[in-house]
């Protein structure tokens, strides 16, 4: 087997897959698509020749990985969408959760939902900062942006989970009410 | 869940209690199947050219029918030869996002608008933010300043609105050595005389006017020598070109541009300045941010009369992208404000690039005119 691609394994494999699986938010497609990072990384290793960290360059092919799936999917959400003449989309997903969240705590299942409510790059931004806890240095390397883009994403990540929180905790309680009254 | 009231640091705690998420496969059965998917794919690697190729060459044998057929249905309709030369003007290409620079070059008529900051939490002063805009008229920088005032776009780019107009005429002298004056005439019991808008209005004329080769500002009430701005009166002030400053990042949002603004504070000198504006080094607060992005060190400053050679360390991680062109356009926009005409960058030879968007590595560079171009 390539020595170098059982190194990348070993230094980087948990970080990547847990990167990839709050991307796209489902265990089977961040298999794949940690998968799919290996094989571009064997196609492609000839030409990295260090123009960036090695780190730096993997991450960069799985961000892309998650980017490619992710927009296949809105492509197809819009078709099925326009399709039924949907003119709104839920406002959260409400499939059921991966079994790692299921046995969490609520404040935990709701944050995982509101995720949705980011783009692309706060969500990047957040699972690299905060699930990962690194740097904003390290973040800022791994992106390749400045350190400045990362602390502005991350707080406009901040607002964005802030105000969705606090809109699904106001629902809960009405919802709550409604029950109370009921009985 | 009956929590309202969520503050930044609930959601930041939060989100560190996600749970960890591991792959649970076995590390042979991933890798062993990503080589053989590997092989397969380069195994079909001739399968797209070969069919890319082909369908360019269908693609070029249908368009070079139709316009062979479209030329003889002009020839024989008999369209003027202008209709002809657009139809095979050729399509122009379009810019690459790493084309952008953050700089006006000297090649171009410009004009500049100092503009304040219009987040100043936790600043002790207003920040100038320059922003030029080329325009194709040869009328001196004091026309162009009224004329275009209203095309700023404060709002939209981040920046507090520009309330100065209405206040002034603006107008340039030169004396027989070719030092150029700008004459400032206030109107008489302008607002600016007593409020602290006055200050703002002096900070902004110094930044917008220092670019264009003027020696000093003098001021003029109606004609007449002299007027107060913020309780304080003022006949003349001279202007200088070089500030002896760093450049930083601003970043009023997500949303909004970003812009490189000269620092607060002077430098005794470029390798200092420089040194501010590193990330590692930094250490004022948002909106303003660090160029230089952690990963990319300096070695070394060479200084040649009028000319600079920044070296990176062999290991910065320079990438041939906005962020890095930003970086450089930084870095010349601090050498001018040192005097410095040229600038060679060199080093980072791990990253293997000869050029970062249309800034070349390894041989001189000019500095540019002015921060920030807008439209």
């Amino acid at each position: 087997m390539n020595s170098k691609l059982q190194e990348l394994y070993d230094k980087y494999h948990q970080n990547l897959f847990q990167f990839l699986f709050y991307m796209v938010k489902n265990r089977e497609q961040a298999e794949d698509l940690v998968q799919e990072v290996y094989i571009r990384v064997l196609n492609s290793y000839d030409r990295f020749e260090g123009r960036s960290s090695e780190k730096t360059w993997i991450f960069s092919i799985a961000r892309h990985a998650a980017l490619d799936y992710l927009r296949k999917q809105n492509r197809w959400s819009q078709r099925i969408f326009s399709a039924f003449d949907l003119t709104k989309r839920p406002i959260l997903d409400t499939s059921p959760l991966p079994e790692e969240i299921a046995v969490q705590n609520e404040m935990i299942q709701q944050m995982y939902r509101c995720m949705d409510k980011c783009t692309v790059d706060q969500r990047s931004v957040v699972i690299l900062r905060y699930i990962q806890s690194l740097t904003i240095s390290e973040t800022a390397q791994i992106l390749g942006w400045t350190e400045g883009k990362v602390k502005t994403t991350q707080h406009r990540a901040i607002q964005v989970l802030k105000a969705n929180m606090r809109e699904l905790s106001e629902k809960e309680e009405s919802i709550d009410e409604k029950i109370q009254l009921r009985r | 869940m009956k929590k309202f009231n969520y503050e930044d640091s609930d959601i930041e705690n939060i989100l560190q209690q996600m749970p960890e998420v591991r792959d649970n496969r076995k590390m042979l059965e991933i890798l062993e199947r990503a080589e053989k998917l590997s092989k397969k794919r380069k195994g079909l690697g001739w399968v797209m050219p070969a069919a890319a190729s082909a369908a360019a060459i269908l693609l070029f044998a249908l368009i070079s029918t139709s316009i062979f057929q479209n030329d003889r249905n002009r020839n024989t309709a008999g369209l003027n030869s202008k209709e002809d030369a657009s139809t095979a003007a050729p399509i122009e290409k379009k810019a690459s996002s790493t084309e952008k620079r953050f700089v006006i070059m000297p090649d171009q008529n410009f004009i500049t608008f100092s503009i304040t900051g219009m987040d100043q939490a936790g600043l002790i002063m207003p920040l100038n933010i320059p922003v030029s805009m080329a325009v194709e008229e040869n009328a001196s920088p004091a026309v162009l300043y009224t004329k275009y005032i209203d095309k700023m776009k404060n709002e939209q780019w981040g920046l507090a609105p520009l309330d100065f107009k209405n206040h002034a005429t603006f107008s340039e002298a030169s004396d027989a050595n070719g030092n150029k004056t700008l004459v400032v005439d206030m109107i008489k019991n302008s607002s600016l005389g007593v409020s602290s808008a006055g200050t703002a209005f002096m900070d902004s004329l110094k930044e917008s006017f220092r670019w264009h080769g003027y020696n000093q500002i003098e001021f003029q009430t109606q004609g007449q020598k002299g007027t107060i701005l913020g309780n304080t009166e003022y006949t003349s002030i001279p202007l200088v070109a070089e500030g002896k400053k760093a450049y930083f990042q601003y970043i009023y949002g997500q949303d909004y541009p970003s812009f490189l603004v000269p620092s607060p504070d002077t430098y005794p000198d470029f390798s200092k300045a420089l040194n501010a504006m590193e990330s590692e080094q930094f250490t004022l607060q948002a909106p303003l941010h660090a160029p230089i992005p952690g990963g990319v060190d300096i070695s070394n400053i060479l200084i040649e009369g009028s000319h600079a050679e920044v070296k990176f360390t062999a290991d910065s991680g320079l990438m041939d992208n906005e962020t890095f062109v930003m970086m450089l356009d930084a870095i010349l926009l601090s050498a001018k404000e040192f005097g410095f005409r040229t600038v060679t960058f060199s080093g980072a030879q791990n990253a293997n690039i000869d050029q970062i968007g249309t800034i070349k590595l390894g041989m001189p560079n000019e500095v540019p005119a002015a921060p920030n171009p807008v439209q």
